[in-house]
């Protein structure tokens, strides 16, 4: 029986598989939808693969009841659970050999924009429906409305069981339906929970456990009728089980923060701010205090600081303020959750600038927000590279009484620049006739950078546009990204130099003579890392090797590399560590223990 | 009584608010054959359905006698239910290859040739049935349950189809268990007769015991009210009257014409009293 099965459903993907396969050429000739075959044909498979593998599991006893073999196949040796292992087998055999070559083809072709991986695909969305369909087949005869059940039936429990996830602890009884998006992406929800493995596990697998207990206890009584007495069975078995799902889930999300890694802050008077992404409540810890600070949801983990106030952001698109002195919470801004993509914040004087989307793909909104007095302004820029990638600001300035910000678009290694005037006009920054570079820009100065990869570019803007001020040679590669990654102040202090990698060797671009300097060397071996990071008018680099364990901190102030202090046993390479480098200090994180060293001689601070 | 072979005990089967079965309780013993006789929606198909395993009782079960497994009891439901789509000859490999059959073991019905390559659904219903019927000869089996099929059958295939039966219950000493309204065919066939009504066993008798169980009275004759009047049936021209339980001293004790009767006519007699008795409820 497994045998003519396999071979029944390996016809039926076949057949699945040419219809998939032909769907992309009209759309091609017809031009509706552009790009080579299999740039079309991998779009289209993945959601071939979702209603593939509902069809699969709603299909379990369909050859049966459409042939009106059901008395037959039921008398033959066999139990229920083997008829049903029969059965389910193959169709589970063939999806995970369908997967696998879906992936391979994908991998292979390298085009085509994938929704989701493969992977995420098969355990998030095909097993689930594949299983909750297969479970409800014994129950519901007619195939369109058995789909109709398992999708929402799998959305519905999905629900119930995300809820309890991720309300408990507040108030767990707060059956929010969740966005949409939210639900059917458990692999966002699961970023959203630190990637915490029980989380995954519990978002993965509590919504089908209903479906496949009442499945399991009573296929023993299936049989030619739909007898009252299976019904009761099967829903009983399956109300008992959601609600052990529901208590798992109350008991797997308190396990699941137990082991969640904090999120750790350090602000700029030498606080400890903790928290996890599934609590609503911050802790921030001082020498000899510690203030545990309510919120109204969850925060994500983006912050930051000005000295007196900390700023979050959360999960219901609240961008809020918490007085570091006196722990009270002030919600600044409000962002609807459809409208924002883009988390990231930049701050110049009292302003907090961030993007939400514009009302059509070629658009984003700047929005500009002073902190005082919580004004917002929204400015709307349109260009063909916004789609494309995600907008970041890199500098701002202001040119004959107009504000002008410098944002970069970055698409895979690929960076577009374009000046945004506060009037609305998106000014294409080109390197040498090219808006597309490998290279990034930074604005120090009033100069603008293009440093990376490829030979470094500075660019000085002559008020209608940049021009080319200096170019460096081929040979003289000097890669500065280390020094200004990152940097969320776009308006710090004025320097006089930036650092970068020259080949195994520190250096220093002076902003007065353009020159480059050399400053040291570091980079002996391909086990060798390190990168700058500037500290208001500071600089240090650091530095570390992967097989050594270490990271050494180094003033650079003088023009020499000056060790400030070793950090031994630090591998950077385990899962469980991290190093991050804030204003006032550095935390280091070696699974619960964190360790934080305050600038400027790295002494360790001890929190309660 | 040879051994118990097949056994239904207590079986209670509901069609939502429907009773089919009450509290079924049936022994078979092997080699034997028995014919379940009853009204419309006695329960007769279902007490077969349970047997054969296509439907769990909702109380009550289904004993195998020693040495009895599911593969050793075959099943011809009146839906000939078999997989449409097929031919015969992948029906025959799937059937050969569950029920573990060796290759040559297929035994051929005298007189029907069935082209292999046909489709299930092509076939006719006497066709359908001889296929069905040959493939579960071949599993060789110790029960053998047959519902309602013949009436469907030509007289030809119908007599190819009873030879079949007999030829198997001789060789492989298969207890037969036929669900039948009209029994002229097989009236000779049957040992044991079961007549159900409402989803319970009304009546469960060796055939010859209860042959001499139920006589017939014809004409006009008044009967003694002591006599236990089974069914009557009554026209212009004819009114006949069925006593059961009979007891033979009667013969002479009364100046009536007893008549002996068949099988078919003690059946038609039994569901008719049923009738007659949910009418006068």
């Amino acid at each position: 029986m497994f045998r003519k099965e396999l071979s029944d459903v390996l016809k039926q993907t076949g057949w699945f598989l040419a219809a998939v396969a032909v769907l992309p050429i009209p759309l091609i000739l017809f031009k509706w939808v552009p790009g080579p075959y299999l740039a079309v044909f991998i779009p289209v498979l993945q959601p071939g693969l979702f209603f593939w593998s509902l069809f699969l599991g709603a299909s379990l006893f369909g050859r049966e009841r459409g042939q009106r073999a059901m008395e037959y196949a039921l008398s033959l040796p066999h139990s229920r659970m083997g008829l049903l292992i029969r059965l389910a087998c193959p169709r589970l055999l063939v999806l995970t050999a369908l997967f696998l070559i879906a992936g391979a083809v994908s991998g292979i072709a390298k085009t085509g924009t994938v929704l989701f991986p493969y992977p995420a695909l098969a355990l998030f969305f095909c097993l689930p429906i594949f299983l909750v369909s297969l479970s409800l087949s014994v129950l519901v005869e007619n195939f369109i409305v058995l789909c109709l059940t398992s999708l929402l039936g799998w959305y519905a429990t999905g629900v119930v069981i995300f809820r309890l996830l991720w309300d408990f602890g507040v108030h767990p009884f707060d059956l929010r339906l969740p966005s949409l998006f939210v639900l059917l992406r458990p692999d966002v929800a699961a970023y959203r929970a630190d990637f915490t493995l029980p989380l995954i596990l519990l978002l993965l697998i509590l919504p089908v456990v209903p479906f496949l207990a009442a499945l399991f206890r009573s296929i023993v009584r299936f049989d030619v009728r739909r007898s009252a007495r299976f019904n009761r069975r099967y829903a009983l078995t399956f109300a008992a089980s959601l609600a052990l799902c529901a208590l798992a889930a109350f008991g797997g999300r308190a396990v699941a923060d137990s082991l969640a890694r904090k999120n750790l802050y350090l602000t700029q008077d030498l606080k400890l701010v903790e928290w996890n992404y599934t609590s609503k409540s911050v802790r921030i810890r001082g020498e000899g205090s510690s203030v545990k600070i309510r919120v109204d949801s969850p925060v994500l983990p983006f912050c930051w600081d000005d000295g007196s106030s900390l700023f979050v952001q959360d999960y219901d698109g609240n961008l809020n303020r918490i007085d570091l002195s006196t722990g009270k919470t002030e919600a600044l801004y409000h962002s609807d959750r459809k409208q924002t993509t883009f988390w990231r914040q930049w701050t110049y004087g009292p302003t907090i600038a961030f993007f939400e989307n514009g009302s059509r793909p070629e658009e984003v909104q700047l929005v500009t927000l002073d902190k005082g007095t919580k004004k917002t302004a929204r400015y709307v820029f349109t260009h063909a590279a916004f789609p494309t990638g995600t907008p970041t600001l890199v500098g701002t300035d202001v040119r004959d009484g107009k504000r002008f910000w410098i944002c970069l678009i970055t698409r895979r290694a690929v960076c577009s620049s374009l000046r945004l005037w506060e009037d609305g006009r998106a000014e294409e920054i080109l390197v040498k006739g090219r808006l597309e570079t490998v290279n990034r820009p930074y604005l120090i100065n009033g100069l603008l950078f293009f440093s990376g990869r490829e030979p470094t570019f500075v660019l000085q803007d002559n008020g209608k546009s940049f021009e080319l001020k200096k170019e460096f040679p081929a040979e003289v590669a000097f890669d500065a990204r280390g020094d200004y990654s990152f940097q969320r102040r776009l308006d710090p202090p004025a320097v006089s130099f930036i650092y970068g990698k020259r080949g195994v060797r520190l250096a220093r671009l002076s902003l007065a003579t353009l020159e480059i300097e050399d400053v040291g060397e570091w980079w002996k071996s391909n086990d060798d890392w390190g990168y700058v990071q500037r500290m208001g008018n500071q600089s240090y680099f650091f530095g570390g090797s992967r097989s050594r364990k270490n990271i050494n901190v180094f003033d650079l102030n003088d023009g020499r590399m000056r060790l400030v202090r070793s950090l031994p046993d630090i591998d950077i390479q385990r899962r469980d560590t991290r190093f991050d480098i804030y204003e006032s200090g550095i935390v280091v994180t070696r699974g619960r223990h964190v360790n934080v060293y305050a600038f400027p001689d790295l002494r360790e601070v001890k929190f309660d | 009584m040879s051994e118990i072979i097949l056994e239904a005990k207590n079986l209670a089967v509901r069609y939502g608010r429907q009773t089919a079965l009450n509290s079924v309780s049936a022994a078979f013993a092997a080699g034997e054959a028995a014919v379940i006789a009853g009204s419309n929606g006695a329960g007769k198909s279902t007490l077969l359905r349970c047997m054969a395993g296509a439907i769990v009782p909702d109380r009550g079960q289904v004993v195998l006698g020693p040495g009895l497994d599911k593969a050793k009891i075959g099943f011809i439901s009146d839906r000939l239910s078999l997989y449409e789509n097929w031919t015969l000859g992948e029906a025959w490999r799937f059937h050969r290859e569950v029920f573990r059959i060796p290759a040559g073991e297929r035994p051929r019905i005298e007189g029907v040739a069935l082209d292999e390559r046909r489709k299930i659904r092509q076939l006719s219903v006497g066709e359908r049935t001889l296929f069905h019927l040959s493939l579960i000869l071949a599993q060789r089996p110790a029960v053998l349950l047959i519902d309602e099929v013949i009436h469907g059958l030509d007289p030809f295939l119908r007599e190819k189809f009873l030879e079949t039966v007999i030829e198997a219950m001789d060789d492989l000493k298969t207890a037969v268990i036929m669900v039948n309204h009209t029994l002229s065919d097989t009236s000779e066939i049957p040992e044991r007769v079961l007549i159900m009504d409402e989803g319970r066993i009304l009546l469960d008798e060796p055939r010859d015991a209860l042959m001499a169980k139920v006589k017939k009275v014809a004409g006009e004759a008044t009967l003694p009210s002591s006599l236990p009047v089974l069914f009557e049936t009554a026209s212009e021209f004819r009114r006949d009257r069925y006593i059961y339980p009979f007891q033979e001293e009667w013969r002479g004790k009364y100046e009536l014409k007893f008549a002996d009767i068949g099988l078919d006519e003690i059946v038609k007699a039994f569901i008719g009293g049923c009738y007659v008795q949910k009418r006068a409820l």
